[in-house]
């Protein structure tokens, strides 16, 4: 904060003396490029992938073009099929009231199903317009084991005479990870939990399952070297909001190369914990199952460079600023722009105890 | 032949044999002239004064104290004593014994430094490539901004230096980045040399002596950055009679006072700067009552210099300087409120206040020792200290029916660095052909790069309701760095035009536990046609261990140095330099010079990082990457006459590379100040003993900067697309050229005693709109109606600097 209040300040001071001229910046309004993006699994078969195309000063939708998939050199499809294509448009508060703040883009579906090691084309033809990406989906992590175990983690604030503790219950997930050999891996941890409840009444047992999820959780890393891959880690940093975290949760195996290593990330317990209240009126008997799903994706290295170009740009915003090295965009997308991923996907479940609730 | 005659006969020859021999020997002793070459009027020491035997062609000239050392087989010689700007003084001595001779030269004649001998540190008679010996008086005599001379935007006008953000004092040499100048005041490095965000230098032109700048083949007793050395030198102080300069100009005032304490033993000499606003902040204060508001900086230079014997001089030198600004508002008022039946009276006070300050503390204390005619040493040490401390705060009071609620919040933070250094040097001259030069250096280096703590203080009536400190970072972190170096060069003659400078600089560096060692070697030769042609070739390996986190373009107080750690390793340089020159025209010289330079460990902000100077984390938000820069440099300067200058151009090219991927995708980019052509010209002309005019014009292409080429869907972390700017590659807009025009004119006026200096200049006299930012400007456009039409795409630039006139009054007396 007060680097921004010293810099504007001084800047300010030399802004206000100074003036203002436009340069000849030459630019063609209609050099538009094809936009493919998309984040495709093993473990999904539907796809879906989001096609725009780019221009200087905007983005538009791309509807009506052919989007295919090629497996192995064979189309999977005869064609694809788009899901019918959607325009989100929202708007924004501009000087003379609301202007559209376009967030165009064309959303095509497509159902397939990739292994390790099959080659995936994605192709996208409008016109005259061709982009294609290929990509050889990566061999998967292997999970090995997990465990868990409750701890208190806290964090630290300092003050003069006394140390303030903020302290906050994490279940802690110990994972031993397996790295794909003979290649340099990239990876995404994923974990998510489901929640399935079983209600019973004096009459009836089980007369209702409700199942929730699976739903993404966060979690914290505090300071295990391979999930937070060079990122801060964002706990009790003074310059936390300055310093880019792992949002995307990407690492890579160049601490594991080959070999086997454990990693550790907490969750805090409330996402475990289970509130039956709002169940009580209608049951009096409530059986609550919990399931913790981990599960790596294992994608090419383009890909995880651009989940690490999205973590600057998360932190710093999605313009070019002044104070802030530009992010220079991957792209694996050949007579166009965007990225296409195609990820190898192992899980693991951990399954909690049983919870039940008497009224 | 009997044996008799033959033994007188073998003893004449025997007797003839020694005789021969002890003459031989006689004729060969070999004697020493040294001493000080001194300015007769002030007693000033003049650095690269000449001494020359013309006969035999032997000469020799004084080193940066104004010693010299010749030594030349015993003789009676005439001895030509000169110096630029000195009439030549011719001294005939039968020297029969090493003799002590110090000369005073009296200013006069204005002489063509071709006329000097060779072993000089710089310029063409120097061995050494890319050394430039820039005199105070050039400095003084150029047009510069609101009329303040400044020792570095003199040295951006010469070739292979770049200014970098355009009016600014930052220097770029040689595709080098602004932190690998090495720049020393008596050669204590000052870590931050700017004011007004380097709008201006620190340096006060009336307190300099010289200023030698080193580009190319490094000499060996430099070390610590790569890219070049500025070597300051302030004056001792008048040995004769006390002299003092008073300056009005538009931005500031300033004061020079020197004279002796005991004549021709003990002087002194004291310079002070100062913003106007400075002097005026009472009054400020006072019209601006509720809303204070005041930036000013000043500089305070201080020398004694005290000369002992022949053989020992001492000097104790300090540099004070400071930027400050400061922000106070106080507000306060009252009033009643009705809540229904409720009345209620309140009063409230409240005050917010900012103040900010940083600059150098340089303090000195130097010894010179002549052991005998042949062993010269100087012994330095020094401390230096960069401190930046900042403090925001607020307090508010309320009173609400007569119950008082006070809070205060004050916040802290601080960073800076100091050194502590004790530094040898030693001149050897075992015969006229070699001066020999070796010594060594220590620094302790102590980093402290940001410390912030606050206080947060509420009470509500007799109850203390929150009373806390809070330290935001380890109060006590810092960073040490022990830097030491040793090093040894021989400047040699082999025959009659070929000169040879060896050299070798060691140095280490240890933090965090780990010692990094460099080995650079330096050689430099210069082969002399003896028809004012000479040809040079050089190399150096240069190495560096502190990098400055920078911000902006500018120079900014919360800019940090911060030291190399055991991850990120030393920046090194391999510079190949060769170079062709004439003098053969007297009062001209021209010269051109062509280099190539590898850096290594070069260290750029990675991609999407922020750059504010925060250290925090600072080694992740950085990677090591590799550059080059390759250019020539044509100069060519008038030395002498009415008419003095130079120009210079410069074609180069630099770029970076970082290997891994993290910066632009690993490709090769331009850097930030690659800047293909450069060109400056420079003129000073003296009418006569009362007119004279300068000019200044200088041309730049453009150096780069990043904008975004369109508008881009993308993936978020989580999963749904968004827009964003989409960038190429890094650095991938070519900022248009800057060029301008200075021009000066000087009214001098004598007086009883000295003479009064009108200066009348314009800075950018044609008014060119050259930019200092370039940015890339999206915004919604609407037709006449006030309709949204869409969105509308203009790169824009900002000039802070225009057409700006100056007057500036000098006094000296």
């Amino acid at each position: 904060m007060r680097k921004y209040l010293i810099f504007s300040i001084l800047l300010t001071a030399l802004v206000s003396v100074a003036c203002e001229n436009t340069i000849k910046y030459e630019y063609d309004l209609n050099d538009g490029k094809m936009t493919l993006l998309g984040q495709l699994s093993t473990a999904d078969t539907t796809h879906t992938i989001f096609l725009s195309i780019s221009y200087p000063d905007r983005i538009d939708s791309l509807p009506g073009a052919t989007v295919e998939c090629f497996v192995n050199g064979s189309r999977t499809l005869a064609r694809s099929i788009p899901a019918g294509y959607r325009e989100e448009t929202d708007w924004m508060t501009g000087e003379t009231g609301l202007v559209p703040n376009h967030l165009p883009y064309t959303e095509y579906k497509f159902e397939a199903i990739f292994k390790p090691g099959d080659k995936v084309r994605i192709e996208a033809t409008k016109g005259q317009m061709n982009a294609w990406a290929e990509i050889v989906v990566p061999q998967p992590i292997t999970l090995i084991a997990a465990d868990t175990v409750t701890v208190v983690k806290s964090s630290v604030y300092q003050s003069v005479g006394e140390t303030e503790t903020y302290e906050q219950e994490y279940v802690e997930f110990t994972v031993r990870l397996s790295d794909a050999k003979g290649m340099d891996s990239y990876y995404s941890m994923n974990p998510k939990t489901s929640t399935v409840i079983k209600l019973s009444s004096e009459n009836e047992e089980d007369f209702s399952t409700i199942s929730q999820g699976p739903s993404s959780v966060s979690y914290e890393t505090f300071h295990d070297l391979i999930l937070e891959d060079g990122y801060s880690s964002g706990m009790g940093d003074l310059f936390e909001d300055l310093v880019p975290v792992n949002y995307t949760r990407c690492f890579s195996d160049k601490m594991f190369r080959d070999s086997e290593a454990t990693v550790r990330l907490y969750i805090p317990t409330y996402y475990f914990r289970f509130y039956p209240y709002e169940y009580y009126y209608i049951a009096n008997k409530i059986v609550v199952d919990k399931t913790f799903h981990l599960s790596v994706k294992s994608f090419d290295r383009d890909f995880y460079n651009y989940l690490r170009a999205m973590n600057n740009m998360q932190c710093y915003g999605y313009e070019v600023s002044p104070i802030i090295e530009p992010t220079m965009l991957p792209s694996n997308v050949t007579g166009g722009l965007g990225i296409i991923s195609v990820a190898s996907e192992s899980g693991i479940d951990i399954a909690f105890p049983t919870e039940v609730f008497y009224r | 032949m009997s044996i008799t005659k033959l033994r007188w006969k073998t003893a004449r020859a025997a007797l003839m044999l020694a005789l021969f021999i002890s003459v031989s020997a006689a004729a060969q002793k070999k004697v020493t002239i040294s001493g000080h070459i001194t300015d007769i009027a002030s007693g000033e020491t003049l650095i690269g004064a000449g001494i020359l035997e013309k006969e035999s062609g032997l000469g020799a000239v004084t080193n940066n104290f104004g010693y010299y050392t010749l030594t030349i087989p015993a003789g009676e010689y005439d001895f030509h004593f000169s110096y630029v700007g000195y009439s030549e003084k011719v001294m005939r001595i039968d020297m029969r014994r090493d003799t002590v001779v110090n000369v005073a030269l009296e200013a006069g004649e204005t002489l063509s430094s071709s006329h000097i001998v060779a072993r000089k540190d710089a310029g063409i008679q120097s061995t050494y490539l890319g050394a430039i010996d820039i005199p105070a008086a050039q400095i003084k005599n150029t047009p510069v901004l609101f009329g303040e001379a400044d020792v570095l935007k003199v040295l951006q006008m010469m070739p292979g230096v770049q200014g970098g953000n355009e009016g600014f004092s930052g220097i770029y040499v040689r595709g080098g980045g602004p932190d690998e100048n090495l720049i020393m005041l008596d050669g204590v490095p000052i870590y931050n040399v700017d004011h007004m965000l380097g709008i201006f230098s620190v340096f006060q032109p009336e307190a300099v002596k010289k200023v030698t700048l080193y580009k190319g083949s490094f000499p060996a007793r430099y070390g610590g950055r790569i890219s070049s050395i500025v070597d300051i030198r302030t004056n001792d102080g008048n040995m004769k009679e006390n002299h003092g300069t008073v300056s009005i100009g538009l931005i500031s005032d300033k004061l020079h006072l020197e004279g002796p304490i005991i004549k021709d033993k003990l002087a002194y000499s004291v310079s002070a700067r100062g913003m106007h606003t400075a002097l005026y902040a009472p009054v400020i204060k006072m019209v601006l009552k509720d809303a204070y508001a005041n930036y000013y900086f000043y500089d305070l230079n201080g020398k004694v210099t005290w000369r002992l014997s022949d053989r020992d001089r001492f000097y104790f030198g300090a540099y004070h300087g400071r930027d400050r600004f400061v922000y106070d508002e106080k507000n306060e008022g009252e009033g009643t409120e009705t809540f229904g039946a409720q009345t209620t009276h309140h009063k409230y006070k409240d005050r917010t206040d900012v103040g900010v300050h940083w600059g150098n503390t340089v303090g000195s204390a130097r010894w010179n020792h002549v052991f005998n005619s042949k062993l010269f040493a100087n012994t330095t040490l020094s401390y230096n200290r960069y401190r930046m401390v900042m403090g925001a705060g607020s307090a508010e009071t309320d009173i609400v029916d007569g119950v008082t609620t006070t809070s205060r919040y004050h916040l802290d933070y601080h960073s800076g660095i100091r050194d502590f250094g004790i530094r040898t040097d030693f001149d050897y001259t075992p015969s006229p052909k070699h001066l020999v030069k070796f010594g060594s250096e220590y620094l302790w280096h102590t980093f402290i790069p940001e410390r912030m703590s606050a206080v947060d203080r509420e009470v509500n009536g007799a109850e203390i309701q929150v009373d806390t400190t809070i330290h935001f970072a380890d109060p006590k972190k810092k960073y040490l760095g022990h830097e030491l170096s040793f090093y040894a060069e021989d400047d040699f003659s082999v025959g009659e035009h070929l000169t040879v400078n060896p050299g070798v600089h060691l140095s280490m560096f240890n933090t965090e536990g780990r010692t990094y060692w460099s080995l650079q070697p330096r050689v430099s030769a210069k082969f002399s046609t003896g028809t004012g042609y000479s040809f040079k070739a050089g190399y150096a390996r240069m190495a560096q261990y502190v990098h400055l986190l920078s911000s902006a373009q500018i120079s900014l107080p919360v800019d940090l140095w911060v030291p190399i750690t055991k991850d990120i390793r030393p920046v090194t340089s391999d510079q190949f330099s060769v170079g062709a020159y004439y003098d053969g025209i007297k009062g001209w010289e021209f010269s051109v010079e062509a280099y190539l330079k590898n850096m290594r460990n070069i260290l750029e902000y990675k991609d999407g990082t922020l750059m504010l100077g925060t250290s925090e984390g600072w080694e992740k938000r950085v990677e090591m990457g590799e550059g080059t820069a390759k250019g020539i440099e044509f100069l060519v300067q008038k030395t002498a006459g009415k008419t003095t200058g130079w120009l210079a151009y410069t074609l180069a090219k630099t770029d970076r590379i970082f290997p891994d991927g993290s910066i632009n995708n690993g490709e090769r980019f331009p850097y930030k100040y690659d800047r293909r052509h450069c060109i400056d010209l420079s003129v000073d002309h003296r009418f006569n003993k009362k007119w004279g005019i300068n000019a200044t014009w200088s041309f730049a292409t453009g150096g780069t900067t990043t904008v975004p080429v369109r508008q881009v869907a993308v993936l978020s972390p989580y999963g749904y697309v968004t827009d964003a700017q989409y960038v190429d590659h890094r650095n991938n807009f070519r900022i248009p050229p800057s060029h301008r025009l200075n021009i000066g004119c000087n009214l001098h006026k004598e007086r009883r005693r000295g003479e009064s200096i009108w200066n009348l200049s314009v800075y950018n006299a044609y008014n060119r709109m050259n930019p200092n930012f370039v940015f890339m400007d999206y915004g919604p456009d609407y037709d006449n109606n006030g309709n949204y039409t869409g969105t509308s795409l203009k790169m824009k630039k900002i000039t802070i600097l225009p057409l700006l006139p100056s007057v500036s009054w000098t006094r000296n007396f």
